[in-house]
C-alpha cells in the first residue's frame, strides 16, 4: 500500500513493528513530556532521549538538497522509531499504564504544537508549509482519537476471527510506518523552530511531502478500528420529492462549474 | 445508474458538450456523497481532481495513481486520434466540492479510489467543514 504524498522506500525493521494494540501508543504523537510530574532521574532520562532525537533530526535538517535530506531521513528513520518507542515505553512506566493520563498528555502536546505553528509557522516556513503542518497536527489528533477507542477493555480483549488477526497485523505495521514517517518530518519543523535552524529552500518541499503520510496513518487507523468495532448498518433514508427548486440549484451549480477557474 | 462513493468520473461542465469534447472546464471528479444519497436524487456531490501537483497543501490531499484503480472500460481515445484524459496522480481540491448533475457524468467511470484514499479524502473534507467550536 502506498501513501498519499511521499512514497517512502524504506520499511520499519521487523523488531519495531507494533505487535499489540498497546504498542500503537508509541506512534500517536507522544513527544515532549515536560508537564509530567516525575522524579528528576527520570526527567533526566527523558532529557537524554530528547537529545538523541535532536541529534537525529539535526543531522537531517542541515542537509542542503532534497536528495541529501531524503537519503539521510531514510538512513536514520529506524533509529528515530527506536527512540519513539523508548519514549513511549518510559512514559508508560512513569504513568503506570494509565491510558487516560497518556491521552491527556498527548492532547496537550498536540494543542501546544498546533499553537506553535499558528504563532510562528508562517514566519518560519511560509503559508503553505505552515498550513500543511497545522493540518498534520490536526490529523494526528484525529488519529489518536481513533486509537483511544481501541483501549476500551471490551474492545481490546475482543477475540478477532483468524483472517482479521492477519489483517490487524498488517494494518498495525503500516500504521506504524506512516505515522512515524509523518512525525519524523513534523519534528524536522519543530526542531528547526526550537533550535532556530533554518531549513534550506530545497528541503522544505520534501518535509511537506513527508507530512502527508499522516493522512495514510489516519486511514489505516480507521481500518484497524473497523476491525474491532465494525460500523453499524446505516438506516434507510426516506425518499423525497425532487422539485423545481432542486432543479434550479443543480443547474446553478453546473453553470458555476462551466465558469469556474480552478 | 449506480454511482458509488469513491468513483471517479469525467464530468462535462456544459449540457451541450457532447461526449468526447475536452472543454476547458470538463474534468475528473471523485464522488464523495454516499450511495444512499446518490440513489435518491438527480445529483451527487464530487471533489474535482487537478494534476497541478503544486496545489497540494494540507486539506488539498495528494492522491497517488497507486491509490486509484483504473476502470478498464474507460477507453484510451474518444475517437481515433483523440486521446482521452487518463487517471494520474492528482490533488483533490476539497475546497471546491460541488453538486453535480448525474447526467453530466460521462459513462463509464474512469476508475475508483482505494479504501485508504477514500478515508483520507473524507478526513480532508472533515477538516474543510469542521466547526471551530467543535474541534
Amino acid at each position: 500500500m502506498e501513501i498519499v504524498g511521499t512514497l517512502p522506500q524504506e520499511s520499519l525493521a521487523e523488531g519495531l513493528w507494533p505487535r499489540t494494540i498497546e504498542e500503537l501508543l508509541a506512534f500517536i504523537g507522544l513527544s515532549d513530556k515536560k508537564e509530567v510530574d516525575i522524579s528528576s532521574r527520570i526527567n533526566s532520562l527523558f532529557g537524554q532521549i530528547a537529545n538523541v532525537t535532536d541529534s537525529l533530526i539535526t543531522a537531517t535538517i542541515e542537509k542542503r538538497t532534497a536528495a541529501e535530506f531524503s537519503a539521510t531521513a531514510r538512513a536514520l528513520f529506524n533509529d528515530y522509531v527506536r527512540v519513539l518507542r523508548a519514549k513511549s515505553d518510559l512514559l508508560q512506566v512513569v504513568l503506570r499504564n494509565d491510558v487516560h493520563a497518556t491521552e491527556r498528555i498527548v492532547n496537550q502536546t498536540l494543542c501546544e504544537l498546533e499553537a506553535d505553528f499558528r504563532d510562528n509557522g508562517v514566519q518560519r516556513f511560509g503559508t503553505s508549509a505552515s498550513e500543511q503542518a497545522i493540518f498534520t497536527v490536526w490529523t494526528i489528533r484525529k488519529t489518536a482519537a481513533l486509537i483511544w477507542k481501541l483501549f476500551d477493555p471490551q474492545v481490546i480483549n475482543r477475540k478477532l476471527p483468524e483472517d482479521s488477526v492477519k489483517k490487524g497485523e498488517q494494518f498495525r505495521s503500516e500504521f506504524a510506518l506512516y505515522s512515524a514517517w509523518a512525525q519524523f518530518h513534523l519534528e524536522c519543523l519543530t526542531t528547526s523552530m526550537r533550535l532556530n535552524k533554518a531549513l534550506y529552500p530545497d528541503v522544505l518541499p520534501a518535509v511537506m511531502d513527508g507530512l502527508r503520510s499522516e493522512v495514510n496513518a489516519y486511514a489505516i487507523a480507521k481500518q484497524i478500528v473497523d476491525l474491532y468495532l465494525p460500523p453499524a448498518p446505516e438506516p434507510e433514508l426516506t425518499p423525497y420529492a425532487w422539485d423545481e427548486e432542486d432543479d434550479e440549484l443543480l443547474a446553478s451549480s453546473m453553470q458555476d462549474m462551466e465558469l469556474e477557474e480552478l | 445508474m449506480e454511482v458509488l462513493q469513491g468513483d471517479i468520473y469525467w464530468v462535462r461542465a456544459r449540457d451541450l458538450d457532447i461526449e468526447g469534447s475536452e472543454q476547458k472546464n470538463n474534468r475528473p471528479y471523485v464522488i464523495v456523497s454516499r450511495l444512499r444519497i446518490n440513489r435518491l436524487g438527480k445529483n451527487v456531490v464530487g471533489v474535482p481532481l487537478s494534476t497541478k501537483l503544486h496545489k497540494a497543501c494540507g486539506h488539498r490531499v495528494m492522491i497517488p495513481l497507486q491509490m486509484m484503480v483504473k476502470d478498464l472500460s474507460w477507453p484510451l481515445e474518444w475517437a481515433p486520434g483523440q486521446p482521452r484524459t487518463q487517471l494520474e496522480t492528482s490533488v483533490a481540491l476539497t475546497d471546491h466540492v460541488r453538486v453535480l448533475d448525474k447526467d453530466r457524468l460521462t459513462q463509464p467511470r474512469m476508475g475508483y479510489l482505494s479504501s485508504t484514499a477514500i478515508v483520507g479524502l473524507e478526513l480532508a473534507l472533515h477538516y474543510v467543514f469542521e466547526s471551530p467550536q467543535n474541534p
